[in-house]
């Protein structure tokens, strides 16, 4: 794991979002590559076939078919991918929605839309493993 | 009541009063009359006597002795008087010559002379008198007879006759008094019996060969009153409890009416309740559909019910011949107590037994709840002394199936309106993320831009990038704000709290987040405004919306960075007492006192000027609810041209353990 260089792998279906979480990651925080994922069945495959164990990942809550919380059970089941920090993407912050996902195994969940002035930081400090809840 | 004084001494007081008296008076009257008689028959004698001697006398004038001897020996004495008033001769011969004024008195003596012949009564000196003048000569022949053995005698008679008479009447009242026994007695002891029997025993008894006659009768009817008396008691009595038992029953059912408001579970135990209670052969409730005009069975006990009620068993209001059905139109209640005579019973297969019918309209206010109907296998089984309770049993269904059916509509409306409520929530949560969403895009792609990851940017481009971003984040900021408010009045706005909060490191982030704006506006100005910290050190740990918090803190930073163009801020935080106390101090033009007020109304801003409308207007009421939604208070203190002061507090609410 390289603090420098974290390897992030984001789970949307959202092309806009996409765009600028790519945006953010390669050319503002300067990584060399944001790795994008489908929402699928053979999602833990998908991950492996990458070829490297991610660092973070970064999970839509309201996708479809899949949403975060099944992808991270599935995650959870592959003692791989044990060391990796599963961040659960959401819009709706309600009380019960966060406390949802404390209990549901993610180590932190940071708001949608992206506040891209924050973003950088708040991978630094999961790296530093801090969970992170920027629900703001 | 015992017979305190027999009347047989009333009888015979009275009777001795009503004979004694007349018979007193009898008595008195006859010696009277006797006594009266023998004194005439002695003064003519007495007279006869004198004449006698007169005569003697005038023709053997010297023979008085002779012919007075007579009174020899005797009380009685004979005289001649003289006319001078002398004893001429006297059967005492020493009174011969002396004067007659010493023995009688003087009227006395004048009335010898007074008539040829006569008597004089002087029975109170016990003397019988009678004189008579002698012929040829001028003196008067006294006879003085001795009255007392005469009135000894009457005397004697009359006590005799008294006594006689006493003894009599004694004997009489004896006699008397035993017949009155031989009455009294028996009805005495009927007299004894009635009280008895008054008194509530009505098992006392008498033997009815004590009495003999018309008091016999008297006895016969007595007892024979008695018995029926006992009979109808018994009769009222076994009346009584079997209204008891019957209210019993329908008191059981209408307390169960009052439970249940489930009808489903209600009216099927009702029914089944009431026919055992009353001990019926079929019991069923039919309830009125007032748009279809039917009525449609609802609970009937035992299998047939079960059948019908599965069969939907209904039947329009206007169905002929129907019992139901025509107490449903009369809305009055209908007994049948002889189906075999009767034109209006419908029979019906499933319930072959039945031979007596009653239905009663169920009703609520006028209004046609539905029908009980009772049947029974037993011919004339309802009677009308029991139409009053299935009556009320009727009403208290009518009720209970009433409020059944409004709890229902309760249930419904109450569903409803948490349905609206949960469509409100969803509403503001949707809307909230609809616009959230596009402009974050925007945002977020007007900051790629700018930061130059798209490619170059030449300082114009920047400027008008800057403006556009600035602008979207002015709109978020408002659509956030409105949504906020929308919350807040709806009652929609939930606080999320965390525990052991540090109030110090949240101030610190909110100093950071206020720093830049800071920084901004200190480029504006000649002077740079100074800021203050005076932050208590080790603030506890307490309870509170962290996110909320720093709102409402970062509020009221900017609003004091946003209106102060000269001296300085000054953030504070203390604890004090059981909470905690902050304020937001700035030098700027102040707040004028109509204004203070106003402040907290939504989209009310201080000041009209330009520049400072780059507020939404809603930062302060939104920032007052969330302060009170912790349980604090969130005010202002302000001076035009010195400056203002916010301040608000919140509780210290540390972990309990």
């Amino acid at each position: 794991m390289n603090s420098q260089e974290p390897i992030l792998v984001y789970v949307e279906d959202d092309e806009n979002s996409i765009f600028v979480m790519k945006m953010v990651v390669e050319r503002v925080m300067g990584l060399p590559t944001l790795y994008v994922l489908q929402s699928r069945a053979d999602f833990v495959q998908q991950v492996k076939e990458l070829g490297v164990v991610p660092d973070v990942f970064l999970l839509d809550i309201q996708m479809k078919p899949y949403d975060g919380v099944k992808l991270l059970s599935m995650l959870r089941g592959d003692p791989q991918f044990n060391k990796s920090k599963v961040i659960a993407l959401t819009a709706s912050v309600t009380n019960e929605e966060v406390s949802l996902l404390k209990s549901g195994g993610f180590d932190g969940a940071i708001a949608k839309p992206l506040n891209i002035d924050v973003f950088p930081d708040l991978i630094a400090r999961i790296m530093k493993g801090e969970r992170v809840w920027y629900v703001a | 009541m015992q017979v305190k004084s027999s009347i047989i001494w009333r009888m015979i007081a009275w009777f001795l009063l009503l004979a004694l008296i007349p018979l007193g008076a009898v008595v008195i009257f006859v010696q009277r009359q006797v006594n009266q008689t023998v004194l005439e028959v002695e003064l003519q004698a007495a007279v006869r006597e004198a004449r006698l001697h007169a005569a003697e006398s005038a023709y053997h004038p010297n023979a008085f002795e002779q012919h007075t001897q007579i009174y020899e020996g005797t009380n009685e004495v004979a005289f001649i008087l003289g006319a001078d008033g002398t004893y001429l001769a006297h059967t005492d011969p020493k009174k011969i010559g002396s004067r007659a004024e010493n023995d009688f008195a003087t009227e006395t003596l004048q009335s010898f002379f007074s008539d040829n012949s006569g008597s004089i009564d002087n029975t109170e000196a016990g003397q019988i008198i009678g004189y008579a003048a002698i012929p040829g000569q001028n003196s008067v022949m006294v006879i003085v007879k001795d009255n007392q053995a005469v009135q000894n005698t009457l005397n004697s008679l009359s006590r005799s006759i008294f006594l006689q008479l006493s003894v009599i009447l004694l004997i009489t009242s004896i006699v008397s008094g035993v017949a009155i026994l031989a009455v009294i007695n028996p009805l005495r002891q009927l007299a004894n019996y009635a009280d008895r029997i008054g008194s509530g025993d009505l098992d006392a008894t008498i033997d009815q060969d004590d009495f003999e006659g018309e008091i016999a009768v008297l006895a016969d009817s007595l007892t024979s009153m008695t018995a029926r008396l006992r009979d109808l008691i018994n009769n009222l009595e076994s009346k009584v409890n079997e209204r008891t038992r019957d209210l019993a029953v329908a008191s059981d059912v209408s307390r169960q009416i009052t439970s249940v408001l489930d009808l489903d579970v209600l009216l099927p135990e009702l029914v089944d309740k009431t026919r055992q209670g009353f001990n019926l052969y079929y019991v069923v409730v039919f309830l009125y559909d007032q748009q279809a005009e039917e009525l449609l069975l609802e609970a009937g006990t035992g299998m047939e019910g079960m059948l019908m009620k599965s069969e939907a068993k209904c039947f329009p209001i206007s169905a002929r011949p129907s019992l139901v059905a025509q107490v449903a139109r009369d809305r009055k209640a209908e007994i049948i107590n002889d189906t075999a005579q009767s034109t209006i019973y419908l029979s019906n297969p499933h319930l072959p037994d039945t031979r007596a019918e009653a239905a009663f309209p169920m009703l609520v206010s006028d209004e046609l709840v539905g029908v009980l109907d009772l049947q029974s296998e037993i011919v004339g089984r309802f009677q009308e002394s029991e139409t009053q309770i299935f009556s009320t049993l009727a009403e208290q269904i009518a009720i209970a199936v009433r409020n059944a059916q409004l709890y229902r509509q309760q249930e419904h409306v109450a569903h409803e309106l948490k349905r609206t409520d949960l469509m409100k929530s969803q509403f503001l949560a949707s809307m909230s993320h609809e616009l959230r969403t596009p402009l974050n895009s925007i945002i977020n792609f007007t900051q790629l831009i700018a930061m130059g990851v798209a490619g170059p940017v030449t300082d114009e481009q920047l400027t008008m990038l800057n403006t556009s971003l600035s602008s979207s984040r002015h709109l978020l900021q408002l659509i956030n704000d409105v949504l906020d408010i929308s919350k807040i009045q709806a009652g929609k706005l939930s606080l999320y709290i965390e525990e052991d909060v540090n109030l110090n490191d949240e101030i610190k982030a909110v100093v950071d987040m206020a720093e830049p704006l800071l920084q901004k506006q200190n480029a504006t100005l000649e002077q740079p405004i100074r800021f203050i910290q005076d932050i208590d050190h080790d603030l506890p740990l307490t309870a509170c919306d962290r996110r909320r918090f720093r709102q409402v803190l970062l509020n009221l930073l900017s609003n004091a960075i946003k209106f102060t163009d000269k001296g300085s801020i000054t953030l504070s935080a203390k604890m004090k007492g059981e909470e905690f106390i902050f304020a937001v101090m700035d030098t700027g033009p102040g707040i004028p006192q109509v204004m203070q007020t106003r402040i907290f109304e939504p989209f009310v801003q201080a000041t009209d000027d330009i520049k400072h409308t780059q507020g939404t207007g809603l930062g302060l009421p939104i920032s007052r609810s969330l302060v009170e939604a912790h349980g604090g208070d969130l005010w202002v203190e302000s001076k035009m041209g010195e400056g203002t002061t916010f301040f608000f507090t919140l509780p210290y609410l540390p972990k309990t353990k």
